[in-house]
């Protein structure tokens, strides 16, 4: 249930926290897509997602993504370190015949591209309250059911963890996780599977109903929040904007 | 359903009485309109409210025409993270005002007693608070009508019994009509104007609770009576019923009846005084994300007792039952299963020494038929296939579900998903049954019976019940109570304990019986039988 943790708001009172959710995501914009374009702009994203990190007071609340690039890590480097060494022309060998410098420098420049996208991403969804991003997106004219689809499913992953342990409890007490590695992953298919289906399904209709109950999903929903731009987005706009011509402009 | 004539006057409770699966819930449906806009099918009739017929309104324009609904499971009718917005969610789907909004969720979150969890999230709060929100969320959209479909069913009973009698105050100062299915009729009887027993989709009798409770109907169709009804059904003529605590000892007096302030409540059972041990806790302390769940908790349980672990939710029940079971171990402390530490047993030892049966029988249903779901355990132990065929027929024969083998586990009634459940436990013979609240939310009768036919039908097996079943207990024949609030033993012993004003200070209700009993001067006495051999009145006595 790694999921649900990597996208939970974290309460905290920092610049990132305040800043309006438009201007998060035209940061995160930027240091998604931005080191893609070349080496120079994976070094200023690199800068304003360190500076981003620091003013968010949110590094810790990031633990989960961590995990997600080592593990990440420890599959695509070698193999990107591998692939690369063989399609480059230049090669200075670390190892022969298999890795060279410059195929494990690309593999490095690939791997910083999809952490700092993966970090944004992260700081995006930890620095801002579901109740923010559903205002915003109802503001930018999301489909209303959509935006409800998004509250439910973040709503529900814990109660879900819950069922499953129950079942998990009173289905070993059946027996029915003996026998070899191939047995077991068939019963937690089978015996698991089954009861949690049924449970979600029954989950989903009550869920439906009292969707229609309360009225939703509604295309005229108040909307709470109001967006405007306070001290927070200059600062932050004014960092991004700074950062990203410099290394347009400055030769280095 | 079919024939469903209702009439409900405006600033009226209503209460709608029948068993499981009667149709309390569909009749809930018609009115709000989710049948026919949600479930589909057959419907003919009018709906008509305030004199305007609303029979083609959608269940968002009954919304707005005042019918607000507050159903069974709170959690899955909160669709908000934090509090005030769950109060909000109806009114700003309406489209009202911040402004509007803003000052009715106030205002209703003041009357529901929540003002000050207005910044909570919803899923740090208890299913009583939840259930409260749901309220709030309903008030604040100003009804006409609210209907409750068992809105009690998943909370302990202190937080029931407030939510039930606040109805009342609702009703008073905010004038509004309401209309509520109910399994528990010992609160709502004395508010309710009217009761509606309803049975296989028709509605039966109607008329005031005194009038319905006098009558041989809810006995014929199996959803029992307030235990105050009870008890007066047998002191009294069946004319002459009695629904609150005070107005009993009016009667009593009125009909100059007998206490036997003598009488001598048995002391502990034979099966504790004189067994081994089945299962035993020593300084057990258990904790989830760092918060301690358990602490230091030490218990016993001798072999073949029938123990109950009652506290309100949150208290540490199901937490208890998978130590007990042996699949989760203690962070601290010791738990023995038939004297061996649990940290030392390893899962194949534990399938047949113990069986667990969650809150929901659903749960552990996944094959096609019944006869599959209770040879399932069977087939993964590698009985022959001879063997199992018997084995099923005999558990089902036992359970009384032989006629129910070749159905489907999911298209039974819930009574029949309970003893189905069980079976499928019951048929690697385990000799520790592990039962977590498995009957929350069903009627009075099938619960009753359910639990009577496990006492009768397992008198050698250790049976752990957790519950916050007060008035259940009281009747059933438990050999010892173990008290369980925030983690910690506070008490254990006989049922007497049930009686005892300790069980007030943690969520729960004692039972009526024991208020009545009380002020009557005679202490410890829980159940309608037992009372009913202290009380004797000189014109209707319970031994007619």
């Amino acid at each position: 249930m790694v999921l649900p943790k990597i996208i939970s708001y974290v309460e905290r009172d920092s610049v990132w926290h305040r800043a309006n959710p438009c201007t998060k995501l035209l940061i995160v914009t930027t240091l998604v897509f931005s080191p893609w374009i070349s080496e120079r702009f994976l070094l200023s994203a690199l800068i304003i997602l360190a500076i981003s990190l620091i003013m968010s007071k949110s590094m810790r609340d990031l633990t989960h993504i961590y995990t997600v690039i080592l593990v990440f890590s420890v599959i695509f480097l070698p193999l990107n370190t591998l692939l690369y060494s063989s399609l480059i022309k230049e090669k200075t060998y670390l190892l022969k015949p298999w890795i060279t410098l410059e195929g494990l420098l690309l593999a490095v420049i690939a791997l910083m591209r999809i952490v700092i996208g993966l970090l944004a991403i992260g700081l995006f969804f930890v620095t801002t309250s579901p109740e923010e991003l559903e205002d915003f997106l109802l503001r930018l004219k999301f489909p209303a059911s959509f935006i409800l689809a998004l509250t439910v499913s973040t709503m529900f992953a814990p109660m879900l963890l819950e069922e499953i342990t129950r079942i998990k409890m009173a289905q070993s007490l059946r027996g029915a996780f003996r026998g070899g590695f191939i047995n077991r992953i068939k019963a937690y298919a089978r015996v698991l599977g089954i009861p949690l289906i049924v449970s979600a399904l029954r989950r989903a209709i009550r869920l439906a109903e009292a969707i229609e109950l309360w009225g939703a999903p509604s295309p005229n929903r108040t909307v709470f929040t109001s967006i405007s731009f306070k001290k927070e987005d200059m600062v932050l706009i004014s960092m991004l904007a700074f950062l990203v011509s410099l290394c347009t402009l400055v030769p280095f | 359903m079919r024939e469903i004539n209702l009439g409900v006057r405006e600033g009226e409770i209503v209460l709608l009485a029948g068993r499981s699966g009667s149709g309390k819930s569909s009749l809930i449906r018609v009115i709000n309109g989710l049948i026919p806009f949600f479930y589909e099918g057959s419907f003919a009739g009018q709906i008509i409210l305030s004199g305007e017929d609303i029979t083609d309104f959608s269940p968002r324009n009954r919304l707005r025409k005042g019918i607000a609904t507050v159903s069974q499971f709170p959690e899955d009718q909160i669709l908000a993270r934090k509090v005030w917005r769950a109060v909000a969610f109806g009114l700003a789907n309406l489209g009202f005002s911040r402004e509007e909004i803003i000052k009715r969720v106030r205002e209703a979150l003041k009357f529901v007693d929540m003002w000050e969890y207005w910044d909570r999230e919803t899923l740090s709060l208890s299913a009583g608070q939840k259930q409260k929100v749901v309220l709030a969320a309903a008030l604040a959209l100003q009804p006409k009508v609210l209907l409750l479909d068992e809105p009690t069913s998943q909370l302990d009973p202190l937080s029931a019994q407030k939510f039930l009698l606040s109805l009342s105050i609702i009703r008073d100062e905010l004038d509004v009509t309401i209309i509520v299915a109910e399994h528990r009729f010992d609160e709502l009887t004395m508010i309710a104007d009217k009761v509606v027993l309803i049975e296989n989709g028709e509605v039966i009798a109607e008329g005031p609770p005194k009038h319905i409770f006098a009558s041989n109907i809810p006995k014929e169709i199996g959803i029992g009576y307030p235990k105050l009804a009870m008890l007066s059904r047998i002191l009294f003529s069946d004319n002459e019923i009695v629904l609150s605590v005070s107005e009993f000892r009016k009667k009593l007096d009125e009909k100059k009846c007998k206490v036997f302030r003598t009488y001598s409540v048995p002391k502990v059972s034979d099966v504790l005084r004189n067994s081994s041990d089945a299962v035993v806790l020593e300084d057990v302390w258990f904790a989830y994300d760092k918060e301690w769940i358990l602490k230091n908790v030490s218990f016993r349980i001798g072999e073949g007792a029938f123990v109950a672990i009652v506290g309100p939710n949150g208290a540490g029940k199901t937490t208890l039952l998978k130590l007990i079971s042996g699949i989760h171990k203690p962070v601290k402390g010791r738990v023995l299963i038939y004297g061996k530490d649990s940290r030392k047993l390893k899962l194949n030892e534990l399938i047949g020494l113990v069986g667990y049966m969650p809150q929901n029988p659903e749960e552990i249903f996944f094959n096609d038929t019944v006869f599959d779901e209770i040879a399932f355990a069977l087939r993964m132990q590698r009985v022959p296939l001879e063997k199992i065929k018997e084995r099923v027929l005999e558990i089902a024969k036992l359970l009384g579900i032989s006629h129910l083998l070749k159905e489907s586990p999911f298209n039974i009634s819930g009574g029949e998903k309970l003893r189905v459940a069980l079976a499928s436990i019951l048929v690697l013979d385990p000799k520790i049954l592990l039962l977590d609240e498995p009957t929350r939310g069903i009627d009075w009768n099938t619960k009753y019976t359910f639990f009577s036919k496990i006492r009768e039908v397992l008198s050698s097996k250790t049976i752990i019940l957790a519950t916050h079943d007060i008035e259940l207990l009281a009747e059933l024949p438990i050999d010892k109570i173990v008290l369980v609030s925030e983690g910690e033993i506070v008490k254990e012993g006989d049922k007497r304990i049930l009686a005892d004003s300790v069980i007030e200070n943690h969520k729960l209700v004692r039972p009526k019986i024991a208020h009545l009993m009380d002020m009557l001067g005679v202490r410890g006495v829980v159940s309608i039988e037992e009372a009913a051999k202290i009380i004797r009145c000189v014109e209707w006595s319970y031994q007619r």
